[in-house]
């Protein structure tokens, strides 16, 4: 396919490399500007946690829609809410004093991903797609999995927009956010429900295994320049969005898996951020 | 000193009645059978030795926890339901919990005073950081403005969290201990800044300290919790009666020692 064509000119060809493209730029914003929070707020394995857990609720849907592809919107509704459900639990676990977050985290983690596996044995059906899922297919992004997208990409911008200091305070020091009158359990449960909700998009592009990866490491990346708030959030996104470009190109002119070249490029930018830290010094 | 002027100033600003409360239902309460009002303008502090309830006290005030019994009511109302009434409390905590290396400058920090009033959506403005800068330089911490906050000393940290608290221009100032790791001379203006703010703007303080050594010539009011209220009384009563017999440095060590006869005669007598 490749070789023949180069890559623009591809993209002017073929739909579903348009797709790809737009689905890889959107993704790679929408999960950077979140990294930014998951970093701040070490939640780094909680990503992990969710997007595992993914894994669970696509199982259960393939196994209650039998009959169905894996890309059917029944089975899409399925692993959301599966992901949805943990989320809540893993913050509600979390928040008490019941059990310390990593362990509640590893739990349903691996309590998911049992089940998971049980599904799947249990359906009689040819399991294949299942690793389109484990290690994502951005070659497979429909027109409709764009808009939905595009919605959450708005929707993520418009909260971090709308409690752009919040998220700074409740980050900074939760205890004292919440003496000082700002909602954080609402902004608790809302910035999950978001991670959720962006796990569950970038996995037809990325896949379970790699997707937390695009919620810390441009954070991370950021991070370790030393810079404020704000420009923690444009650097991010900047480097979510340059690393899902030249991930994209690398992928198609090497032929090599699209998710995990955009992770590979993500974290070459961490390591130029590093050094580029070390040479300032 | 302001004087009242209507109802709400002569209501006491902390008003607490009959409490306990325990952190489970099968252990000893950490806090029990407690009065203890905190009146308008008045600077107390609260003393007491480690393990003593102090911090959990604060809690209650605060509206972090929930009395297991009776009452704990801030500004008249109950002090987990506070709404607006929430930024007329300035709370400075003793060491606030955060990562040295966060991308914050002491300026934001500061500024996260005025977040609540501020409200959703809405940005600083611009008076508000001109209102930091002055409370910053009253602090002596101006020229830190740009600094990232876990750069600074543990002493100028401090000062940042009480400009912090005061930026909402909170009628209830409280601190939890906050001389922990200030030099002597740093001390003495510190105490200085505070009962200024007491005298001059007719802020009401609460100031948690386990030494009385410290606050004695400072506050108004002096109130010893080790469980429950041992004393509450003015400052200068507090000063003849017990500092003397208490041995200024080793007041610790005193309280711990005889609080507890006291206390468990108290509960003898139950």
């Amino acid at each position: 396919m490749t070789g023949d064509i180069s890559f623009v000119e591809s993209l002017r060809t073929f739909e579903f490399m348009r797709h790809a493209f737009l689905a890889g730029l959107i993704v790679g914003f929408t999960c950077s500007v979140l990294s930014v929070y998951v970093v701040l707020k070490r939640l780094a394995f909680i990503g992990q946690g969710i997007s595992h857990s993914a894994f669970g609720g696509l199982a259960l849907g393939l196994f209650l829609f039998e009959e169905s592809a894996a890309a059917d919107i029944k089975v899409d509704a399925i692993t959301l809410a599966f992901c949805l459900v943990v989320a809540v639990l893993i913050g509600w676990a979390s928040r008490g004093r019941r059990i310390s977050s990593d362990s509640a985290i590893g739990i349903f983690f691996a309590v998911s991903m049992a089940m998971g596996v049980i599904f799947i044995a249990l359906r009689k059906r040819y399991t294949g797609e299942v690793f389109s899922y484990l290690f994502g297919n951005i070659l497979g992004v429909s027109s409709s999995d764009i808009i939905v997208i595009s919605v959450l990409a708005v929707l993520v911008l418009a909260v971090f927009i709308a409690f752009f200091k919040e998220i700074f305070f409740f980050c900074f020091d939760e205890r004292l956010a919440t003496v000082s009158g700002l909602p954080t359990s609402f902004l608790h449960y809302l910035m999950l429900i978001l991670i959720a909700l962006a796990i569950v998009i970038s996995i037809k592009i990325v896949g379970i295994i790699l997707v937390s990866a695009f919620l810390v490491i441009p954070g991370a990346t950021a991070r370790v320049l030393q810079v404020n708030y704000k420009k923690m959030l444009v650097i991010s996104a900047a480097v979510g969005i340059a690393s899902s470009l030249i991930g994209l190109y690398a992928s198609y002119r090497l032929e090599i898996p699209s998710g995990a070249t955009i992770v590979l490029v993500q974290f070459l930018a961490l390591l130029l951020a590093m050094a580029f830290r070390k040479i300032r010094a | 000193m302001k004087g009242a002027k209507h109802d709400a100033d002569t209501k006491p600003v902390i008003q607490v009645s009959d409490m306990s409360f325990s952190y489970a239902a099968d252990l000893e309460p950490t806090l029990y059978g407690i009065n203890f009002e905190l009146r308008r303008g008045v600077f107390l502090a609260l003393i007491g030795p480690n393990g003593g309830g102090k911090t959990t006290f604060l809690k209650l005030v605060l509206g972090e926890l929930l009395p297991s019994s009776g009452s704990v009511l801030v500004f008249g109302r109950p002090a987990s339901k506070l709404g607006r009434l929430r930024a007329k409390i300035g709370y400075v905590p003793q060491k606030a919990h955060f990562d040295l290396s966060f991308p914050a400058s002491t300026l934001d920090v500061v500024l996260m005073g005025s977040y609540f009033e501020t409200g959703l959506l809405h940005r600083i403005s611009k008076s508000q950081k001109e209102k930091a800068r002055k409370l910053m330089a009253r602090f002596g911490i101006a020229s830190l403005a740009k600094k990232q906050i876990g750069k600074l000393s543990y002493g100028q940290q401090q000062r940042a969290f009480i400009a912090r608290a005061l930026m909402p221009s909170p009628e209830l100032l409280i601190l939890d201990e906050p001389t922990v790791g200030i030099d002597t001379d740093g001390l003495a203006l510190f105490y200085k800044q505070v009962s200024q703010l007491n005298r001059e703007l007719g802020m009401t303080i609460l100031i948690v300290s386990h030494d009385i050594a410290q606050v004695a010539s400072y506050v108004d009011e002096i109130a010893c919790l080790f469980h429950t209220m041992h004393w509450h009384s003015r400052s200068e009563l507090i000063n003849e009666e017990v500092l003397q017999a208490a041995g200024v440095c080793e007041l610790d060590t005193y309280l711990k020692g005889h609080l507890k006869h006291i206390n468990e005669f108290h509960r003898e007598k139950k």
